[in-house]
């Protein structure tokens, strides 16, 4: 029993320090004074982190990643919710082919998608890059959206939907007023992953970004393509307290065990 | 016409086949409740009547007009469901004023409705609390309060008390009677409880696969059931196949299959069917000493084959040439496994049943 | 209740923001200025390099001047050439690009040609910046090279020549770029000449080239990983531009620049027109622009780019990291990329197969 402990211990000591390890080596040289990425750092200084504010790009698209994933998110919520109402709710011919085929971008390589997306749809229908982007994202978190919701919806007890129509409300009254509040942490739910999917995209970005539309991901890209200073990895510090943050809000508000479902 | 009547309904989910021709009426002012084991399309019934299924074929009419393609919520018909199924994110107070507020109700007519029928269920000073904070018997109350506080033209109960106790049970169903008679609605109710059923019910409609085998008042059901399912359900758990060699002027005689003649009375006009099943108690049949039967009428051999202790009796299967027989008997004799006995069927206890319900009438 | 209307609301709100959002985005070519006449959006494809300072030096002055809103694409070389390529909904007015890159576009058709009359800016530049890639098309805006760079702390002796990296004490200490890179081709002419060829023959460099692999840590694509590893000491020696060496200094201080003494090659960065713009005349003027004296010295002083302007007098400290100098620019070789991009094809797989497998 001691002996298989102890190796338990270990795998998940190394488990922790191949997930966390890379993470450590980011923040220090995120706070190193040095001109270059270097593990360990020489010193301490926000230097990096003010730099960030002064690459006007990094704020140009930082704006254009929030408007992409609140937008697309809502897109995706608007289309997502109805959809994974109709599957959990009824019975129907082709069910399982739509449930598949909503699910599928999350099969289908990003790449794959965002080169489709731009030959067959961006350029074919003459769209606008913005819109073109925001489609794309649309269609990347539209999965994500229908999985969290749809699980939320599995515990739903339809037979409150009925009762609240046998007292005469209307099914679509029943929808607002008797469902989404009760599904009201998946929605939640589904709106944090989605956002966060959309906001790291890189792969289906790189495709349907143009001139003047860029994304955080896809600056940060270009960026280290030709600087080699921690601004990046400052950048990369900020994000991750930004998503650690979100984690906490859901933790607070619905349980983290909520994914895990 | 009567206030709710089915008539002629089929209803199938995909090709399995719930209710075909199916005919019910409900008096207005009634307690009706369908009783039978599950899947026998007692629910189906009940949410065929709330308009939660449509039917393919056959006619729903309340109150003689068609109510076959009204819209559950235009129907206005009070449910309870067996989960209670409140709304969780809505206090009591609001789960019984939801109904109100679709009415348009609302400021302090719909506040004084709400707390007087909290009253009449026994709930007052819970309006606050939210579902989860509430035992299954308060939950139980809320959602009878939420189904009548519309002032309901029917009230539907599908298995309201099978996720109780048992002693709430008891308590529970005697509130549903009081508060239906005090409200004098016409109600549905759908159980698979036996007693429960018995003691809340005006008329009871005993359902088996699809088909209503007897309707009638309680009473009349447990003395007098018409099939062997009916008879079974009601406890008369002993059948013996009869034909029939004669009939007089008070009994019927019968051949049983091992030769053996039994009398019973006469019980129906129409005795001419020559094949009936004579349907006993296990404590109406005699268990006696002794061995050999001979030509004494109603008397069959057996042997004793299990005893199980019942408290106040003891039950006893006995086997015999007509198969096992279940016999209650007192304690003051007390027979051994193995040990031959004699069988008398006293002649006014047996009650004759059809084999099974003829589909159709 | 309250709660479920106000998420109804909600839903609703977003729904209408998102309507508007879109609406006031769509227009690509509208824009908010509110000057009296609206101003021409001119398209320009660009690196993310030093972008701030261009703007600074370069766009800004321009959109005054001519009343124009600039609207930049910024990645790397191969990816904005892919999407000028496979696009036809996003017009790309002006593109900048690596000489490599810029020739593919040429051969493809993507550009427009110049005229010369036009951009009188030209005539001011370095020979080697006036037309290298044919006189139809973009000139130079600046000119690199691609040498040697080494931590003189780390090696003993001196680096003098592109055989030196052949050296076996140098096993695994070395870095060249990759194939696909804009300096890769150069990576198999000099490979060609020091296996005795005259000219750019691909099985001596080929065989050349395997010979080096030993000492070749990796082959690297960005700029960015040279200076890292160079950094943290991973590599003592590499071929490189010199742009980088700025930031190569910064990190390991004893790092030196080397002009082998087969001399070094010039990467000339090129500003094309691209093919389908309604702003022709608009896109030369720019090209005149970025040629000025003005812009030139601007960039130079800012380390952004070496000028290719003769005009542009630079004192040692300004000039240092820069490719700067008639004696410095003359030495250097030119590809002739004409006719090496119809060999890259098969250039790229004999060195995925035979040079990056092994």
């Amino acid at each position: 029993m001691k002996e298989s402990n102890l190796v338990l211990t270990l795998i998940t000591a190394m488990v922790f320090v191949f997930l966390l390890g890379p993470l450590v080596i980011i923040i220090a040289a995120a706070f190193s004074p040095n001109e270059f990425l270097a593990f360990p750092p020489g010193g301490f200084s926000l230097r990096w982190f003010e730099n960030i504010f002064k690459v006007k790009m990094f704020m140009r698209t930082f704006e254009i990643s929030m408007q992409v994933a609140v937008f697309g998110t809502l897109i995706a919520l608007v289309i997502g919710i109805p959809a994974a109402y109709a599957l959990s709710r009824y019975n129907f011919i082709g069910k399982n082919h739509i449930n598949t085929i909503f699910i599928s971008p999350v099969l289908i390589p990003g790449v794959v998608l965002g080169f489709t997306l731009l030959r067959y749809i961006v350029i074919a229908k003459n769209i606008p890059i913005f819109t073109g982007l925001l489609i794309g994202h649309t269609i990347i978190i539209l999965p994500y959206i229908i999985r969290v919701i749809s699980s939320s919806l599995a515990n739903f007890d339809y037979s409150i939907e009925e009762a609240a129509v046998s007292l005469g409300s209307s099914k679509i009254r029943t929808f607002f007023v008797v469902v989404l509040p009760n599904i009201r942490s998946g929605v939640i739910a589904a709106f944090i992953l989605a956002f966060i999917n959309s906001f790291n995209n890189v792969p289906v970005s790189v495709f349907l970004t143009g001139p003047g539309i860029s994304t955080l991901p896809i600056q940060m890209l270009s960026y280290v393509e030709y600087y080699f200073d921690p601004t990046i990895a400052a950048l990369s510090v900020v994000l991750m307290v930004f998503t650690v943050l979100l984690m906490i809000v859901i933790e607070r508000t619905l349980g983290l065990s909520y994914f895990a479902k | 016409m009567a206030l709710i009547s089915l008539q002629d309904v089929t209803v199938a989910y995909d090709k399995n086949v719930v209710l075909e021709n199916f005919n019910l009426e409900v008096e207005k002012g009634q307690l009706l409740s369908l009783l039978g084991p599950s899947g026998c399309g007692k629910t189906t019934t009940l949410r065929l009547i709330a308009g939660f299924m449509q039917a393919q074929k056959g006619h729903f009419f309340f109150n003689e007009k068609d109510y076959t393609k009204v819209p559950v919520h235009k129907r206005r018909f009070g449910l309870v469901f067996q989960n209670y199924a409140l709304f969780p994110h809505l206090t009591v107070f609001h789960n019984v004023g939801f109904g109100l507020k679709c009415m348009k109700i609302s400021g302090s007519k719909l506040r004084n409705k709400v707390l007087s029928m909290l009253e009449i269920v026994g709930l007052t000073g819970y309006e606050n609390r939210y579902p989860a904070e509430l035992s299954g018997g308060q939950k139980q109350r809320v959602a009878l309060a939420r189904a009548l506080v519309i002032e309901p033209d029917l009230l539907l109960l599908d298995e309201p008390l099978s996720n109780l106790d048992a002693k709430l049970r008891v308590s529970m169903r005697v509130e549903i009677r009081r508060i239906q008679r005090e409200l004098g609605i016409t109600t549905v109710y759908v159980t698979h409880d036996q007693e429960e059923c018995f003691s809340i019910s005006d008329k009871v409609a005993i359902m088996n696969q699809g088909v209503i085998e007897q309707l009638d008042r309680p009473e009349v059901i447990y003395q007098y059931p018409e099939t062997e399912f009916v008879a079974r359900f009601v406890g008369f758990y002993n059948f013996i196949n009869l034909q029939l060699i004669g009939v007089e002027q008070e009994t019927a005689a019968f051949k049983a299959s091992n030769g053996k003649v039994f009398e019973a009375l006469k019980q129906k006009e129409d005795i001419a069917q020559e094949s009936w099943l004579g349907a006993i108690r296990p404590e109406n049949v005699l268990l006696i000493e002794g061995s050999s039967s001979k030509n004494v009428v109603n008397q069959i051999e057996g042997k004793i084959k299990i005893r199980t202790y019942l408290g106040r009796q003891y039950q006893y299967v006995v086997d015999t040439s007509l198969g096992e027989f279940i016999v209650n008997k007192d304690t003051d004799r007390v027979f051994e496994n193995e040990e031959q006995v004699l069988l008398q069927f006293p002649k006014e206890k047996i009650r004759l049943v059809k084999k099974v319900h003829e589909r159709g009438n | 209740m309250k709660k479920s209307s106000k998420l109804v609301l909600l839903i609703v709100c977003l729904a209408l923001v998102l309507a508007v959002g879109c609406s006031t985005k769509t227009p690509e070519t509208s824009s908010s200025g509110g000057a009296p006449a609206e101003p021409v959006e001119l398209v320009i494809s660009t690196w993310g390099f030093n972008e701030d300072l261009l703007w600074e030096n370069v766009f800004k002055p321009f959109e005054e001047k001519h009343n124009v809103k600039i609207v930049l694409e910024v990645g790397n070389n191969a990816d904005r050439l892919n999407k000028v390529r496979v696009r036809d909904n996003v017009q790309v007015d002006i593109i900048f690009l690596a000489d490599y890159f810029a020739m593919q576009g040429i051969e493809e058709g993507l550009f427009e040609k110049i005229d010369v009359n036009n951009i009188p800016n030209i005539n001011k530049l370095y020979d080697i910046a006036k037309a290298p890639l044919g006189a139809d098309y973009g000139p130079a805006y600046t000119i690199g090279s691609f040498g040697i760079v080494y931590d003189a702390a780390a090696v003993s002796g001196e680096v003098t020549s592109w055989g030196d990296l052949w050296k076996p004490e140098f096993k695994d200490r070395i870095s060249i770029p990759d194939i696909t890179t804009t300096s890769g081709p150069m990576i198999i002419d000099l490979a060609s000449k020091l296996g005795g060829s005259d000219k750019i023959d691909e099985d001596v460099a080929f065989s050349k080239l395997k010979e080096l692999s030993p000492n070749i840590l990796k082959y690297y694509s960005r700029s960015s990983d040279l200076v890292n590893m160079l950094a943290q000491g991973e590599v003592v020696i590499a071929a490189g531009q010199e742009f980088s060496f700025e930031s190569i200094k910064k990190a390991v201080p004893t790092a030196k620049w080397v002009v082998p003494k087969e001399g070094a090659y010039a990467v000339v960065n090129t500003i094309n027109i691209v093919k389908g713009t309604k702003n022709k005349a608009l896109a030369e003027e720019f090209i005149n622009w970025v040629l000025s004296d003005e812009v030139q010295r601007a960039n130079a002083v800012a380390k952004v780019d070496a000028p290719a302007n003769k005009n542009v007098k630079l004192t040692p400290e300004e000039a240092s990291g820069l490719t700067y100098g008639e004696e410095t620019i003359a030495k250097l070789q030119l590809l002739d990329w004409s006719n090496i991009i119809p060999q890259m094809k098969g250039w790229i797989d004999r060195w995925n197969r035979e040079i990056v497998a092994q």
